[in-house]
């Protein structure tokens, strides 16, 4: 159990199956860094719904990975469903960016030691 | 121990990761070939493929959920929805739900779980809906009339004819013949052959149910509508639904309710006894009698409104008496359906077994033949059904006499025979009964008129 990730939710999900849990880490690698950068660009433009779609999209992954950042995410969704107060955006956003490289680079460890 | 049947299950889902994990996760059962597509457009294109089950992701690049659960379900509402979604709104699952979605399952991490559960529950339920399939085209095959009906004399070729006319239409149908020729069987044989097949198929025998209650049988009743009406009943108009109501035994129908009758069948709507909604009548009507409908709108019995209502497309049945050689073919279809329901190997009916029951009229029809059918595959021995086998047990034995055209001579012959028979075959009693000469019954059975038993 890393400190951003506890791959045992996969794990427990999976009954340990190794192999798709490295294909899953694999996945996430691929596809989570684009989600990011178009989550990056909706906050800069401003795009609020656009945002939380992006959010809710990328939510579901991260917390079954057992990533840290997923509560992050959930929030991010509802301020952009208009459900929670949009002046914590930019904290929740940083906290997110802050956390995201990291995620990555755990999961990069984790496969490599895997490998 | 037979394999379970592959059910095809569509994954849409947009997340890359969570498509990979649903897939896998429905892969842990064997029996589900699954295919995952990654927008709404893609899967609608493919609906074609006749999916059994789909898992739709509720937010959906290019859809959102209820819309594709409509499109779906426009296209075939037998195909069986699931949402998988990180929604996690209660109204948003009751409204999916409604629109006719299986099963709501948030992604979180009970996700595997409820989605293995809920594969179990659907296979059961595609299962059952497989069982029902195959009982209804076996009910479809029982009542087939090609299989049902046999025949080959001219009086019952007319007849399938106008059975074939009946199924190509939902006109009403009046089926009329003699007790025992078979009417709840044409009945059965036109709904099971027509386009209301698959509906149902709801008999109602008017002359076994008590007048005070036929109303309430027929049109149902509200609760509280009168003493005993404890809670509210369909009735069998409204269980017919879009299928076929058959009402047997329709000359038995009280005059008084014969105007409601009219009425609901006039207006295609009735109200259920003590109700004033007005519910929609949709059921074919096929109506049966053995008595002479027209016979008894001349003695104001029936309703002439009515009997003109129900005639539609008259069929009536030719009595066994007067279906030629159609008695042989039946009662050797009779052995073969004893001998298969009892376990038994072929039967055989003899020439002079044959002989016999071509010289008997009948008048319980097919019904009768097939209790002196059943009697004598009991009777029999070695498999073989002789003329001693064949016993007549007609309650009144002299009515064929009236019934079938003979020579004065040849009724001579039986009513001197039916006196023989009931006097131990003591000739000077019956001569003095009948108020004849012995030497005349003598010079019957010597001519051959008269075969003692």
């Amino acid at each position: 159990m890393g400190q951003y990730i506890n791959l045992n939710v996969l794990s427990e999900m999976t009954r340990g199956d190794s192999d798709f849990i490295k294909e899953m880490i694999q996945t996430y690698l691929d596809s989570a860094p684009a989600d990011f950068e178009k989550l990056k660009k909706e906050f800069e433009a401003g795009d609020i719904e656009s945002l939380g779609k992006t959010a809710h999209k990328m939510k579901g992954a991260t917390r079954s990975m057992g990533i840290v950042g997923h509560e992050l995410l959930f929030t991010i969704e509802q301020i952009g469903k208009g459900n929670h107060p949009k002046s914590e955006l930019g904290s929740v956003y940083d906290e997110f960016t802050r956390l995201f490289p990291k995620i990555i680079d755990e999961l990069q460890n984790e496969k490599e030691n895997n490998e | 121990m037979t394999e379970p049947k592959p059910l095809k299950v569509f994954v849409v889902e947009d997340d890359e990761w969570y498509r990979k994990f649903i897939a896998y996760t429905l892969k842990l059962d064997d029996s589900n070939e699954v295919k995952t597509f990654a927008t709404g457009k893609e899967l609608l294109g493919a609906l074609d493929e006749s999916p059994d089950v789909i898992t739709i992701d509720y937010s959906l690049p290019d859809y959102l959920g209820q819309d594709l659960v409509k499109r779906i379900k426009d296209y075939n509402s037998e195909i069986i929805l699931v949402i998988i979604s990180g929604q996690e709104e209660i109204e948003t699952a009751v409204e999916l739900l409604k629109l006719g979605a299986r099963d709501y399952v948030v992604k979180n991490d009970e996700t595997r779980q409820r989605l293995l559960n809920t594969m179990v529950n659907i296979r059961k339920t595609v299962e059952m809906r497989e069982e029902i399939a195959g009982l209804k085209e076996e009910i479809g095959k029982k009542y087939d009339f090609s299989h049902t009906i046999i025949g080959e004399s001219t009086p019952v070729k007319k007849v399938f004819k106008l059975i074939e006319k009946a199924c190509k239409s939902k006109i009403t149908v009046s089926i009329t013949g003699e007790t025992g020729t078979g009417k709840e069987v044409v009945a059965k044989a036109i709904h099971y052959s027509s386009a209301l097949k698959n509906k149902p198929f709801v008999p109602v025998n008017v002359s076994a149910i008590p007048k005070e209650l036929i109303e309430s049988e027929l049109f149902g009743h509200e609760k509280g509508s009168f003493t005993g009406a404890v809670k509210t009943r369909v009735g069998k108009f409204e269980e017919a639904a879009d299928g076929t109501l058959f009402l047997d035994e329709i000359g038995e129908l009280d005059i008084a309710l014969q105007a409601k009758l009219l009425r609901v069948l006039q207006e295609r709507e009735l109200n259920r006894v003590g109700g004033n909604k007005i519910i929609p009548v949709k059921a074919r009507v096929i109506v049966a009698t053995h008595r002479n409908l027209i016979n008894m709108v001349k003695m104001g019995e029936f309703r002439e409104d009515l009997y003109y209502r129900l005639l539609g497309l008259p069929i009536e049945l030719p009595p066994l008496r007067e279906r030629d050689k159609d008695v042989i073919l039946i009662a050797v279809q009779f052995v073969k359906d004893y001998a298969k329901d009892n376990g038994e190997k072929q039967i055989k009916l003899t020439s002079s077994a044959k002989a016999k029951l071509l010289s008997y009229p009948f008048p319980g029809n097919i019904r009768e033949l097939k209790a002196v059918i059943e009697l004598a595959c009991v009777m029999c021995d070695d498999h073989t059904i002789d003329e001693n086998n064949i016993i007549f047990n007609s309650p009144d034995k002299m009515q064929h006499v009236l019934t079938r055209e003979m020579t004065l001579r040849e009724y001579q012959a039986e009513i001197v025979k039916n006196y023989l028979e009931k006097y131990n075959n003591n000739v000077i009693k019956v001569s003095k009964k009948l108020d004849i000469g012995k030497s005349t019954i003598y010079r019957m059975i010597k001519a051959g008129d008269i075969v003692m038993e």
